[in-house]
């Protein structure tokens, strides 16, 4: 199963370590393959270091793919991360 | 006993054997003639290793704090367990590259590439990454290796050292640090800072110069590091920690006291900052708000000018973090000796008396627009007031204020909700603008005085030039008289006045500045405790009566003689 969905970035700083660190660890338990595009990068959604190299500042738009059984539950925990802004409670 | 000069980064003082952290010297080969399998069991011995390390570090932080410490931890363990990361390096091992290498590479990989964006602050977790892949590197070095054990109090000597380095050997009996290289912004800096221990970046030749248990004494206020000293530098030095430590343990009972003098005037001891990084700092010295935040330091280290966006983000912060206390924010004061590549400012032959601060801002509106607006949205997360530096006439305030009320406009245009006004105010650095400050009251809601300019400017000398330092002199009879000329001209306004230079955190010059009246003392956050358990020691009637003496003086002689 494929999803795609946008988000726009409203955390308090851009995709910086904390973030991504975040959303990784939301990821962590699920089967599957996460793709965040920005201005026609493609990363590994799964990796910290890749997240950061996207240089995503506050008012992008990530486009993000996931792909795999759990497809479903990850994009939520995603929702949720982005709803939230990056807070972490 | 040797002498030498550094970059002192964190204040206080130490004195103790030096423990040298030996540079692990990585070489390693380019070509691809390495046994995969030898490599790949090499690299799964090393890796996992590093992975329980810093998971241990993570664990002892998470629980025992300070939080940054525990953040930068899990940031490299996660950096550690980095999918992509480790199949590059898989990869390169496949293709018969030595595991050093191929580790090296793929965290270079990932480092420039972060080390391109525009940034700042992802810009330096580039370094994160080196710290992670260095980290594997050693124990490829030596495998099984138990993190070397310091027993006995000892300053670190080091080349440079990482942020997940200090964590590991940081310990209570960590004294001080000294560092060849180092750089101030560091998140090994503010560490340092965090954890109070004295640092002195940039010292040069000190890892030729020291000895493994050679004795160090660290001033990590002047930079001054020496190698063993004497019997007297020594009895200095320990006098020095003594009273330091006595201080400090004393300074704890005032972290959440009000600042009220003994008959009940409050004041509000703020801080002076320079970058959000030292905002949690602060808090936890019981800062009651920001007096000054110094915004050109966004426009340092990068390529072009920060976005409205990030600027906002930043400004936001500082406002909520400090929340309920106000954040006074300075606009950009750049020009005279802060120099950013890519704004082009013109060489000139006066610096300090040519385009700086708002003549700069005024000039150059595109810039000066977006720092507003960033500056009119964030405003409305807390209490904001807006600063701009080196007035100097009535007209530069009405058109900032003019240039406010455009800007506000363009975005209730647009559709933003400013419900929240900030105030504004000046920074009192040049003699013009002390002698009108009544007239410039009816336009503003503060003044504060950034004493080392405005005695610059009445003194006609510059501290930085040794040969004339000595006439640069907060003492002289003049700056007094100045001070009062501000404080009776804000007499009988809606105006509050505020102090953000280095006076303000001068004990003498306190009962100076109650009695005449400042409602904000805005000192370095380390300075906050000290200049709280004055205020509180203090009386108005008896700094009023100090007042009248120090009028007095007709010398620097006279006029310390009268602050006694």
């Amino acid at each position: 199963m494929t999803l795609e969905k946008t988000f726009k970035l409203e955390s308090q700083d851009g995709l910086h370590a904390r973030p991504a660190g975040l959303f990784v660890k939301c990821l962590a338990p699920y089967q599957v393959t996460v793709e965040v595009e920005l201005r026609g990068q493609k990363k590994n959604g799964k990796s910290i270091m890749s997240l950061m190299s996207l240089g995503a500042s506050p008012g992008d738009d990530l486009k993000i793919t996931v792909t795999g059984n759990d497809a479903d539950s990850a994009l939520k925990c995603i929702e949720d991360l982005f709803a939230k802004r990056f807070s972490a409670e | 006993m040797q002498v030498l000069k550094g970059k002192g980064s964190s204040p206080g003082f130490a004195l103790a054997p030096a423990f040298i952290l030996k540079n692990t010297n990585l070489q390693f080969s380019h070509e691809q003639i390495f046994d995969d399998i030898h490599e790949s069991k090499r690299w799964k011995t090393a890796h996992s290793q590093v992975v329980q390390d810093l998971s241990e570090l993570q664990k002892k932080y998470s629980q025992k704090g300070p939080q940054e410490s525990a953040e930068i931890a899990e940031a490299h363990l996660m950096m550690a367990q980095d999918p992509e990361w480790i199949s590059n390096i898989e990869s390169f091992m496949g293709q018969k590259h030595q595991c050093e290498y191929s580790v090296n590479k793929a965290s270079e990989d990932f480092a420039k590439m972060i080390e391109s964006l525009d940034d700042p602050y992802l810009r330096q977790r580039a370094q994160d990454i080196r710290d992670v892949a260095r980290r594997i590197l050693r124990a490829l070095d030596e495998p099984n290796s138990q993190e070397e054990k310091i027993t006995g109090d000892h300053i670190l000597v080091a080349e440079d050292l990482l942020p997940s380095e200090l964590l590991s050997l940081y310990s209570p009996q960590l004294k001080g640090l000294v560092l060849q290289k180092g750089n101030p912004t560091s998140h090994t800096t503010i560490l340092a800072r965090t954890f109070e221990i004295p640092t002195i970046l940039t010292v040069n030749g000190v890892m030729e110069k020291v000895r493994a248990n050679d004795e160090i004494a660290v001033s990590g206020m002047s930079g001054i590091v020496t190698i063993n000293p004497d019997a007297s530098e020594k009895k200095n030095i320990q006098e020095k920690i003594q009273r330091d430590l006595f201080e400090k343990e004393e300074l704890k009972n005032y972290i959440s006291v009000k600042s009220v003098t003994r008959d009940g005037v409050a004041i509000e001891v703020a801080s002076n900052l320079n970058s959000a990084h030292d905002l949690n700092f602060a808090l936890g010295k019981g800062t009651e708000g920001i007096g000054l935040f110094r915004t050109e330091f966004l426009l340092m280290d990068r390529s072009a000018a920060p976005s409205e966006e990030e600027q906002y983000q930043v400004y936001r912060k500082v406002i909520e973090s400090v929340f309920p206390h106000k954040a006074i924010i300075r606009t950009f004061d750049i020009g005279g000796d802060k120099q950013v590549n890519y704004l082009n400012l013109p060489k000139e032959e006066n610096p300090f008396l040519g385009l700086r601060g708002i003549r700069y801002c005024l000039k150059n509106i595109p810039l000066f627009r977006t720092q507003i607006r960033a500056l009119l949205r964030a405003a409305q997360h807390g209490n904001l007031g807006i600063m701009i530096p080196m007035v100097t006439k009535v007209e530069e305030v009405l058109e900032f204020k003019n240039l406010l009320k455009k800007f506000k406009i363009e975005l209730l245009d647009e559709g933003k909700k400013l419900e929240k006004t900030p105030e504004t105010g000046i920074m009192i650095e040049v003699p013009s603008v002390a002698m009108i400050v009544d007239q410039l009251a009816s336009h503003l809601d503060f003044f504060s005085i950034g004493t080392n300019d405005l005695i610059q400017y009445l003194c006609a000398a510059d501290r930085m030039n040794s040969n004339v330092a000595d006439l640069h002199d907060a003492y002289h009879p003049a700056v007094l008289r100045t001070l009062k000329l501000i404080s009776d001209g804000v007499k009988n306004t809606s105006c509050w006045l505020g102090i953000c230079g280095e006076m303000a955190a001068k004990h003498d010059y306190q009962p100076l500045l109650l009695a005449l009246g400042f409602k904000e003392l805005s000192v370095s956050p380390g300075a906050v405790l000290r200049t709280r358990k004055q205020i509180l020691s203090l009386d108005m009637e008896s700094c009023r009566k100090t007042l009248q003496k120090a009028l007095l003086a007709d010398s620097s002689e006279s006029l310390k003689a009268a602050l006694f």
